[in-house]
């Protein structure tokens, strides 16, 4: 095979690690049941948070740490909003989106008016490969949990219909909980690989911000399904990491091509629903439904 | 420790009033902790800025978009349809609105250097300020009135953005897909279809517009009025605002359309049970909520910017995500129709103090003057619309805490 | 063994000092007519409620519960008529999350094996790995079982659980039952169908309105003093006067023909039913709630899918098909609606009577002139006596018989041709109640208006009907006129 194909395909590692690690984390999170709006805020400050670490630290690595960390808090924040308090999903996911922005800008831009220097991780074809490889286990992992174990029923149970799951014996504030804490980890895990594999240039402001609704748009487009999500990421991954190859050969211009990712999303989201494949990959029935115990009487 | 939530019978008295100004209060205080915690931005600054812009006139224009776009959002909220795309509706209100005013009202003749003079003051010809690439001068004749420019211009940019909105419309009544997903999307597609356009079909073709992302400059007879200088507002920004709300007002109290949106939000079921096609109510409410939002860039276009400049980075839309921000205008006004105005009023305002507490932040430590006003907006706003968020369950619900008896 | 159970809801005393013993290895069947108290009285064993005073007994010892959870850690399990389970997961998956013993990374194929093996035991044939959604209504009913017997089940409530069952499958879960007896275990079976009760159970006791009424050995009962117990002297006097016959039309108004019905869990609600409705007359359709009169009416109202059959409305001497055509379609014939569960499916609780009045198409279209509006509210409201501050209040702030008062007006004001009701005067005071009537059999009377009537209150349907049908287990089992309608034979119907 021609080398530069070669480089060509699997240079898209690290973007496809931060696509899909961050949609496979949406959509875990979703999967219990909470409409997750704050994505995009959530991830922004994942990078911010990434790169100020990685850079006082040294390693690329402790700023993944880091970053997966202050995700995960998020997560918890919001799973238990959600569910101890009949609150609207979809506002307080667009509030925190909005901290989410400003906050970014708080943390990472006075460092970066001061200093210069970056860090990432290594950049060659080996480690594209590792990005690869490492994103695809974490996945099947996910998977796992969510198909084959009580932990995963749990939190299906949850999203398809918490009253029902709470009298099946589910304790669906934990469950929703659990599925925050992992599902923004992963979703701060993709944001530091974003900033520190896929574009190591120096910071700017609101680096970040419309990535989380790239993942947004691959969850869906997959419906949510951690598996189909390799393929929806990669897709996505490919067409935007090169996205000078495909104008070339296509010949349109660059905007358009673009737009290309979010139209895909939007026709993938119209298959699902016409198609049979609406039953196997459908939202969870009470995505977003706020959850409410009130007393059932006759 | 548990907490027993339980739904009242009555809302909280003055709920309406209390808890928008606690929420502000108390956001604007964790705002304050954050930027001075993690940018050592120090809280003077802070609450000098927000004065200040609560009377500064230049937020009046932001107030006017604001609040017309408040009421642009609350048909569809009324019926729990939410339109995030109000971005995307107001970037196709303005191309259309430049297409017409920059290809439709207008028609270009090519003057030779020598020829300049004679057009330079002639009434109704306005001289694009730098050649072409050719050398020669563009010159933009009217072809028709001014007033008939601007109607067409309106009319087409209300049905540019209707018709984006009818997009996730139909895809939610129809397919059941839901609409913030969709239309959120679909800003990014408005985004990059601006871009597009900027570089093809209305490119300037001056030396300083043509590949440079510029299209041409408006017509001076076709741009809106400057109510003074001190301020970007226009009279026709006022004028439509007032146009806009009493419209509003009439729809939603006074005919059964309105009427029947609100009951759509609390309880469809009877709704349907009444024999109402509940699914064009949802699709035309998103229509509707469209077409104000892209009579919004007209505004913008015609009102303030003159000519359409390239997006630089997804995060800078010249927009200035006021379609985002809109969102927030309607939350805080609890989807009363009366609390927009004080609502766009306070988001105007801590939009405003965003920027003067940037340009005030160069006096200090360099490190935060880099940060954008925009993102200091985002604090403020977002700290706001966070703690409404929470603080708003109270008003429906009363929560006590109960030590659990071991 | 429970004592003095007292439970009270907003405006109703559901519980009144009921007593109830329950003895190791025995099958006691509960029976009472709708409202009487059984479902109140199982859920308040199994903890969805807590009742205001009174206390349970297990085995000698006080318990108190205050969640599901709580009862099935004694051992006690509750089948209601309604499947509890989550569709997308699997049988496996269900089961699985009631059972404390396996930690949260379980591999829930190793409890497959388990599941399967005690399945078999109890002789029910299901795959544990199918997906609850794909399962047929009694499947999901045999799994609830299943759940009950693997969460350690010691009494078995099951609430109407089997009412729709097939007789076959009826007979499965009857062998079960004594099979659980025999090992020890008890079952509280609550049930309207009395030879069914005097078929399986050992022992009958009877709720009736709220009270305890007596406990008899099955063997020594007849299905006569069940019913006498059930009904009380009712059965055999009509204590409320009845309303002036009418004499039908020639013309029908409403016809269904042939019509079937899928229920909201898999099955058949409404199995081949032919109504006719002529003008000047109110059919009334008496039987137990749940089986399929809510889907009928829902159907002919266009709210809920006919799979087969049609619903024909006459309307100036045309008969329109309105098969499907959805609800605006239907209205538009000039239909009034009084519809079960009213703050759900009738008025807008949020908005005030003006509102309510404005919104259907059939009052108002395009500008609202409000002042009109407003004398039609103040009418309504002189007419029904509706106790409201004004006419601009919100609905929520209403009584429950005020709201339904509200909706009774309005619906009756629209129905020019053609009035569906269910429940009409449900939450109403009697007085109130006969008003309504009176009300309603007058426009009968004078503007040969067509009511189709669905009451759960049989004194309701014997006071205005002109033909009373029977409706049990999806299919009309008998029609009559009024003049020949025998109360005994109808509850007989109605119960078998």
């Amino acid at each position: 095979m021609d080398s530069a194909l070669i480089t060509l395909i699997l240079g898209v590692g690290p973007a496809f690690a931060a696509y899909y690690l961050t949609a496979i984390g949406h959509g875990l999170f979703e999967k219990s049941g909470v409409l997750n709006l704050a994505i995009d805020g959530v991830f922004t400050v994942g990078v911010a948070v990434a790169y100020v670490a990685a850079l006082f630290a040294g390693t690329a690595f402790v700023g993944s740490v880091a970053s997966l960390i202050i995700a995960a808090l998020f997560g918890a924040l919001i799973a238990y909003l959600t569910t101890k308090l009949p609150i609207s999903h979809g506002a307080i996911g667009l509030s925190l989106m909005f901290v989410g922005y400003g906050l970014a800008a708080l943390i990472a831009v006075p460092i970066r008016s001061q200093i210069n220097a970056v860090v990432s991780y290594p950049l060659n074809i080996g480690a594209d490969v590792g990005f690869i490889v490492f994103s695809v286990i974490l996945g099947i992992l996910v998977h796992y949990m969510l198909s084959r174990t009580k932990l995963g029923a749990a939190i299906r149970a949850a999203g398809e219909n918490p009253h029902a799951a709470s009298a099946l014996g589910v304790n669906v504030l934990k469950v929703r909980i659990i599925a925050g804490v992992l599902g923004y980890a992963l979703i701060g895990l993709g944001a530091s690989f974003y900033f520190l594999a896929y574009t190591p240039a120096p910071y700017s402001e609101g680096m970040g911000m419309g990535q989380g609704w790239i993942a947004f748009a691959i969850s869906l487009s997959a419906g949510r399904h951690p598996l189909l999500t390799i393929l929806s990421a990669a897709v996505f991954a490919e067409l935007l990491y090169n996205k000078f190859v495909l104008q070339g050969y296509l010949g349109l211009s660059v905007h358009i091509t673009k737009m290309i990712p979010y139209l895909a999303a939007l026709v993938a989201m119209v298959i699902f629903m016409i198609t049979p494949l609406r039953r196997k990959l459908a939202p969870p029935r009470a995505l977003g439904k706020i959850y409410f115990k009130e007393e059932r009487t006759v | 420790m548990r907490l027993i939530v339980t739904k009242r019978v009555k809302p909280l008295r003055f709920g309406g009033i209390v808890i928008p100004f606690l929420s502000i209060v108390i956001g604007i205080f964790l705002a304050t902790l954050a930027l001075y915690g993690l940018a050592q931005v120090p809280p003077s600054l802070v609450y000098g800025a927000i004065g200040q812009s609560l009377v500064s006139p230049q937020m009046l224009q932001t107030f006017i978009m604001l609040t017309i776009l408040g009421v642009a959002l609350i048909i569809p909220f009324s019926a729990a349809v939410w339109n995030i795309g109000a971005e995307g509706q107001i970037i196709w209100g303005m191309i259309s609105s430049a297409f017409i005013g920059l290809s439709v009202a207008v028609r270009y003749i090519m003057v030779s250097p020598t020829e300049l003079p004679k057009y330079t003051n002639m009434p109704g010809m306005f001289v694009l300020p730098t050649p072409t690439v050719s050398g020669a001068y563009a010159v933009e004749a009217l072809t028709m009135s001014p007033g008939a420019a601007i109607s067409l211009m309106l009319i087409v940019s209300a049905i540019a953005g209707a018709i984006w909105a009818l997009v996730a419309g139909l895809m939610r009544a129809y397919l059941d897909i839901d609409e913030v997903a969709t239309t959120l999307i679909m800003n990014y597609i408005a985004y990059y279809a601006y871009n597009f356009i900027v570089y093809g079909p209305l490119q300037g073709i001056t030396i300083s517009t043509s590949g440079f992302g510029l299209s041409n400059a408006l017509h001076p007879e076709l741009r809106f009025a400057r109510i003074s200088t001190a301020t970007t507002a226009t009279w026709e920004g006022v004028a439509l605002m007032i146009g806009i709300f009493v419209a509003a007002w009439f729809v939603l109290r006074h005919t059964t359309f309105g009427l029947r949106l609100r009951i759509l939000g609390s309880n469809p079921n009877a709704l349907k049970a009444a024999g109402i096609n509940v699914r064009k109510y949802i699709v035309a409410a998103l229509a509707i909520s469209g077409a104000i939002a892209g009579i919004v860039g007209t505004i913008l276009f015609a009102g303030n910017l003159y000519q359409l400049i390239k997006i630089k980075t997804i995060t800078t839309p010249p927009t200035h995500n006021i379609g985002y921000t809109a969102i927030l205008v309607s939350w805080l006004s609890m989807l009363d129709l009366r609390g927009i105005p004080i609502a766009a009023y306070i988001v105007a305002s801590l939009f405003q103090a965003g920027i003067n507490l940037q340009s005030s932040l160069g006096s200090v430590s360099s490190g935060s003057a880099m940060i954008s006003s925009g993102a200091l907006t985002y604090v403020l706003i977002g700290f706001v619309l966070t703690t409404f968020t929470v603080l708003r369950v109270f008003s429906e619900y009363s929560i006590k805490v109960v030590r659990e008896r071991g | 063994m429970v004592k003095n159970l007292v439970k009270r809801f907003p405006g109703v005393l559901a519980l009144d000092n009921v007593s109830f013993n329950l003895r190791k290895g025995e099958i006691h069947a509960l029976l009472g007519e709708n409202g009487a108290g059984k479902t109140t009285f199982v859920r308040i064993l199994y903890g969805i409620y807590v009742p205001d005073s009174g206390e349970i007994y297990i085995e000698g010892k006080r318990v108190v519960f205050t969640s599901p959870l709580d009862a099935i850690r004694h051992g006690i399990s509750l089948v209601s008529q309604i499947p509890q389970l989550i569709g997308s997961l699997t049988v496996s998956e269900n089961i699985i999350l009631g059972l404390e013993k396996y930690g949260m990374m379980a591999n829930v194929r190793k409890v497959e094996d388990y599941i399967r093996r005690e399945s078999e035991e109890i002789g029910i044939k299901i795959d544990p790995s199918t997906e609850v959604w794909k399962l047929s209504y009694t499947q999901k009913q045999l799994v609830e079982l299943l759940r009950a017997v693997i969460l350690g089940a010691k009494v078995l409530m099951l609430d109407e659980a089997i009412t729709f069952l097939p007789i076959r499958e009826k007979r499965r879960f009857f062998k079960f039952m004594r099979k659980f007896a025999s090992q020890g275990g008890s079952v509280i079976l609550i049930t309207h169908k009395i030879p069914e009760a005097l078929e399986i159970a050992d022992r009958i006791s009877v709720l009736r309105r709220g009270k305890y009424v007596g406990t008899v050995e099955a063997k020594a009962a007849s299905l006569d003093t069940v019913r006498k117990m059930m009904f009380g002297e009712r059965s055999t006097q009509i204590t409320y006067e009845r309303l002036p016959s009418s004499k039908p039309d020639e013309k029908v108004v409403l016809e269904v023909k042939d019509l079937w019905v899928m229920g909201d869990y898999g099955a058949f609600s409404v199995k081949g039913v032919n109504l006719r409705v002529r003008a000047g007359e109110v059919l009334g359709i008496a039987g137990v709630a749940g089986n399929g009169q809510l889907e009928l009416v829902q159907a002919i109202m266009g709210l809920r899918k006919v799979r087969k059959g049609r619903v024909l409305v006459s309307a100036d001497g045309n008969v329109i098909d309105v098969t499907n055509k959805g609800t605006g379609r239907v209205r538009s014939l000039g239909v009034g609606y009084i519809p079960d569960e009213p703050l759900k499916f009738g008025v807008s609780v949020e908005n005030d009577i003006e509102e309510n009045l404005a919104m259907l198409p059939l009052i108002a279209r395009g500008v609202i002139k409000w002042g009109r509006l407003r004398k039609r509210a103040q009418e309504l409201i002189d007419k029904f006596k509706v106790v409201t501050p004004s006419s601009r209040t919100p609905v929520k702030l209403l009584s429950g018989g005020n709201i339904m008062k509200v909706l009774v007006g309005r619906e009756l004001s629209v129905a020019k041709r053609l009035l569906v009701a269910y429940n009409p005067t449900r939450a109403l005071d009697e007085v109130t109640a006969v008003t309504v009537r009176k009300i309603i059999k007058d426009r009968v009377l004078r503007d040969r208006l067509a009511v189709l009537l669905v009451s759960e209150d049989l004194d309701e349907i014997f006071q205005v009907s002109d033909t009373v049908a029977v409706m049990n287990s999806g299919r009309i089992v008998g029609v009559f006129p009024i003049d020949k309608a025998d109360r005994d034979q109808v509850e007989k119907l109605m119960v078998m």
